[in-house]
């Protein structure tokens, strides 16, 4: 309950302060309109490896260091990018999972998103361009 | 000593402990049992929010790697039999040995798994069975560690107990019964205080005891002081009994002889002793001739500690040997009890009188009598004949007085001397005795004037018979010493009851005055008193 309090909080904070909204999107070609929260947290943490109609999905992250990962995985998953982190590292020798693919800069992703029919990701609302389809919106 | 108080004593403490420690063993038991599972149930929760992260992420991935390591993990802890970790979407790794299908009693703990990064509940689920046989051990383990504790603590305060009763109680109560069982009751020995024991109960119990024993002491010392002190007292009384010159008997209320002294058999003499010593003999019939008499005295008595006494003839066989004792009678009676059981009893005491009775007859024979002849004196003639008299009264007889005067006396007195004239009185008086019945009156009553009262009956003619009689006496001479003799004749007067007269005095009167008119006309003859010859005489004369 605690936790759930802090995360909230947080979050109010964040957004107060970046007045930046960070919105996921995928290539317009996929048939997905919307997706919901638990369903972005399943796709970027390895919960769900297909989007809802069957096809496989290619999640796409941004730089470890960069401000908009931190802010995302924090508004959605209420962690830090350390925490995601070690998450990943214990799955790693499990050899099952994998995490999502880091590309460099925010127009490489949004460049590999336009591209790729299959991939996944999320960028601040301030580079959106019309060539990408929005499923989900953090607030 | 056969029961030993202080092993007594340990036993019953020895039983009580182990009852006490039995039961509270059990309790352990038990309560540890619970306890110990609780604690494993405690443990297992711990354990599991240890895994709950990696649980929770195996699950969310369906990660049968990861579930693996975590079960694995888990199962080495020696309280858990069982683990399973399964997802919603149905993966499921278990790991140890499932519980059996019908064991009720170890069924799983189950813990929900959330997701890792959202609050969506129910991803899958932790599953844990404890180990049953752990936890029992360990709960066993402790509780016979504690049992173990609890009777050795018990045998320790059973020792301890035994050790102090054994010091302060049965110890001392041993040393002071063997001390109490070498006393003899009424000895001068007295049981010693315990060390520092003369303030609590076991020295209350000695001063008790010897205060008990002095009591005993002084009882049995009084007692022995009283005994002997009877014992002499009855020695003297037996000894006053015994050797008392006084006949002493004691007889019942139906006259047999409860108890004699040798002085009474000895002044009884051997026959009248023999015979009242005789079994069912009454004593009083026994002893005395007039027992009718000694009855009707003792039967008098009324109340107690009255006396009655009397002299009394002893039953002899001839009046020859009579002998006569003085008794007195007491009633005696015992006090209370001892009266019913003794009922009434007559004491007598007795003494022998035979020979003063003999003396008082002497004497009064002497007072009676006249010296010389033997013959009854002119006082006690004049009591007999008075009541002589009396007698003829009541009978209607007639009663005739005769008054005798020797004639030629006084010449002999002269002649001879007074020693043939006091055997010339005792001759006369010896003839007289042997003419005249038994139970005639005869007396001397002046030097030589005799008086004779007969009882003639229904006929006062038979006085002259009688008379004549008299005279007989006379006419044969008195022999004398020196081959004298002595020629006396006698004039005789006769009055007669009641033509004469019916007073001794006017009788003698009478027959003196018909025996001086015989005297004057003729001596040696007889005259019956006739009033008109004793008015010529006097006128005569």
């Amino acid at each position: 309950m605690n936790r759930r309090l802090l995360v909230c909080i947080s979050f109010a904070v964040l957004a107060l302060t970046a007045r930046a909204e960070t919105v996921v999107i995928v290539n317009p070609a996929n048939p997905v309109a919307e997706l919901k929260r638990e369903q972005v947290i399943d796709l970027f943490m390895g919960g769900q490896i297909n989007f809802p109609d069957g096809n496989p999905a290619l999640p796409i992250d941004h730089l470890p260091d960069s401000a908009t990962r931190q802010g995302y995985y924090h508004a959605l998953t209420g962690k830090t990018v350390a925490q995601i982190n070690a998450y990943w590292a214990r799955l790693m020798f499990t050899g099952r999972a994998s995490p999502p693919r880091v590309l460099r800069t925010p127009d490489a992703v949004l460049k590999a998103v336009m591209e790729n029919r299959d991939a996944i990701a999320y960028i601040d609302d301030a580079v959106l361009n019309g060539k990408v389809k929005v499923v989900f919106r953090l607030k | 000593m056969r029961q030993q108080l202080h092993l007594r004593v340990a036993r019953t403490i020895a039983a009580s402990a182990l009852l006490i420690a039995a039961i509270a063993a059990l309790f352990t038991y038990q309560r540890t049992y619970s306890d110990e599972f609780f604690a494993a149930e405690t443990r297992i929760r711990q354990l599991a929010e240890t895994v709950q992260a990696t649980a929770a992420i195996s699950v969310y991935l369906d990660n049968p790697e990861l579930a693996d390591d975590v079960v694995k993990g888990l199962v080495k802890n020696e309280i858990v039999a069982h683990v399973e970790l399964v997802s919603r979407r149905g993966l499921s790794v278990s790991a140890g040995v499932p519980p059996a299908a019908g064991d009720a009693a170890m069924h799983a703990i189950v813990f929900p798994l959330n997701s890792p990064f959202s609050s969506e509940a129910g991803v899958g689920e932790l599953r844990i069975v404890p180990s049953h046989a752990v936890i029992d051990g360990n709960a066993r383990r402790i509780a016979v560690g504690q049992t173990v504790l609890l009777l050795g603590y018990t045998a320790l305060v059973v020792v301890l107990v035994m050790v102090v009763v054994h010091r302060t109680f049965t110890a001392p109560i041993k040393a002071l019964v063997a001390e109490l069982h070498q006393i003899t009751p009424g000895d001068a020995r007295r049981l010693h205080y315990p060390r520092g024991r003369q303030h609590d109960e076991i020295g209350i119990l000695v001063g008790d005891t010897n205060r008990l024993l002095d009591t005993v002491q002084q009882t049995l010392d009084g007692e022995r002081r009283l005994r002997a002190h009877v014992q002499k007292l009855e020695r003297q009384y037996r000894m006053i009994f015994e050797s008392a010159s006084a006949g002493i008997f004691l007889i019942d209320g139906r006259g047999t002889l409860i108890a004699s002294n040798a002085a009474c058999m000895r002044i009884l003499g051997t026959e009248i002793a023999a015979r009242a010593g005789r079994q069912g003999e009454i004593f009083i019939e026994a002893v005395f001739a007039q027992h009718d008499q000694v009855t009707g005295l003792i039967g008098k008595m009324t109340g107690d500690a009255q006396t009655v006494s009397g002299d009394f003839a002893l039953r002899t066989e001839t009046v020859a040997d009579a002998r006569w004792v003085h008794c007195l009678f007491t009633k005696v009676r015992g006090d209370g009890e001892e009266a019913l059981a003794i009922g009434t009893i007559v004491e007598g005491i007795f003494s022998d009188i035979t020979e003063r009775k003999a003396q008082e007859a002497q004497s009064q024979f002497q007072a009676e009598h006249d010296h010389l002849t033997r013959l009854l004196n002119r006082r006690s003639a004049e009591q007999r004949i008075r009541s002589s008299i009396e007698r003829a009264r009541g009978d209607g007889v007639v009663l005739a007085i005769f008054v005798i005067d020797l004639d030629r006396f006084k010449p002999i007195n002269d002649q001879y001397g007074h020693d043939a004239g006091d055997r010339v009185l005792v001759e006369i008086a010896h003839r007289l005795k042997k003419a005249l019945r038994q139970d005639d009156t005869v007396a001397r009553i002046g030097g030589d004037e005799f008086l004779v009262a007969v009882s003639l009956g229904e006929y006062p003619d038979a006085a002259p018979s009688v008379a004549e009689k008299i005279l007989a006496c006379f006419k044969l001479p008195i022999d004398l010493p020196n081959d004298r003799h002595a020629d006396i004749g006698a004039s005789i007067g006769i009055a007669l009851y009641p033509q004469h007269g019916e007073e001794f005095e006017l009788l003698v009167k009478c027959a003196d005055a018909a025996m001086y008119d015989i005297k004057k006309t003729g001596r040696n003859g007889y005259q019956v008193y006739a009033p008109a010859a004793a008015h010529a005489a006097k006128l005569a004369g």
